[in-house]
């Protein structure tokens, strides 16, 4: 069954339960990986093995501080974790109405705050792993 | 939360206005006027859109095309047009309105609608003059 995006999660915390974030609006997790090159005498082609995954992503959102506003919680959490100099534990929910399947793991983030004369305050932050990484 | 509520609290900031109001003595309408006003302000919706978060609607992002309207008498020609114009830029310019199910983020003058005068169209020896403006509603929904 197809999804929509319409109903993601992002949790964070520095231990369980991670808290839900309020006013995100997008995640993305990229597991790039490099290739080593083991091309010996006679192959006929480049010959290359995969490095390990480098877990890496971003989530955006709205800048609120309103307790209470959003119903699943305010952007503090988040912005603490920006700062803080130890990595937090994250997930990832594709689909909050399924919460068995997401990706879970520490990481480090950092925060990029954006203030348009005309639109809405938001958030913004890169993150990568600081740990092993699972995918549930 | 109704959309509806970003519209009625426009009409409502706007027709609770008092020197507006001397200006603009028919009235504040959205969408249309009654028969027989000659001097009055009408509200449009221009068009806008709901911005999601993660599963709800986080704002709205709302243009209305407010124009005060007056037909041409004696008394009043453009320049009351333009009076009643320039006094709903200083209502609404920077506004923060109050809609249930929503927080004001903010209300802001777009974009200038210049005097367009009009001949009546049933009596064309009557003129009106129109003068207004786009105005941008960023309402956070709660």
């Amino acid at each position: 069954m197809r999804i929509s995006g319409r109903y993601g999660l992002v949790k964070i915390g520095a231990a369980s339960p991670l808290q839900s974030l309020g006013s995100i609006n997008g995640w993305d997790l990229s597991e790039g990986r490099n290739y080593i090159d083991v091309t010996s005498f006679m192959d006929t082609n480049k010959v290359s093995v995969p490095d390990l995954p480098d877990i890496s992503g971003n989530i955006k959102g709205f800048y609120d501080l309103d307790a209470g506003s959003p119903v699943a919680g305010v952007s503090l959490p988040w912005l603490e974790a920006a700062e803080a100099v130890d990595p937090v534990l994250m997930e990832l929910y594709p689909d909050s109405n399924n919460m068995m399947r997401y990706w879970a793991g520490p990481a480090y983030l950092d925060m990029k705050v954006d203030v348009p004369v005309a639109g809405a305050v938001t958030l913004a932050s890169a993150f990568k792993a600081s740990g092993n990484w699972s995918r549930n | 939360m109704a959309t509806s509520a970003i519209t009625n609290a426009i009409v409502a900031l706007l027709d609770g206005d008092a020197p507006l109001a001397a200006l603009a003595p028919d009235g504040v309408y959205y969408g249309a006027a009654p028969p027989h006003a000659e001097r009055f302000v009408i509200v449009l919706f221009a068009h806008g859109v709901a911005v999601p978060e993660f599963g709800r609607r986080a704002y709205e992002d709302k243009y209305y095309a407010i124009r005060a309207v007056v037909r041409k008498t004696t008394d009043t020609d453009l320049a009351t047009a333009q009076d009643a114009a320039a006094r709903i830029e200083t209502i609404l310019d920077g506004a923060r309105l109050l809609a249930p199910g929503y927080e004001p983020m903010g209300c802001f003058f777009e974009e200038p609608l210049e005097p367009e005068p009009d001949v009546d169209e049933t009596d064309d020896s009557v003129r009106w003059f129109s003068v207004g403006g786009v105005y941008r509603v960023q309402m956070s929904c709660t």
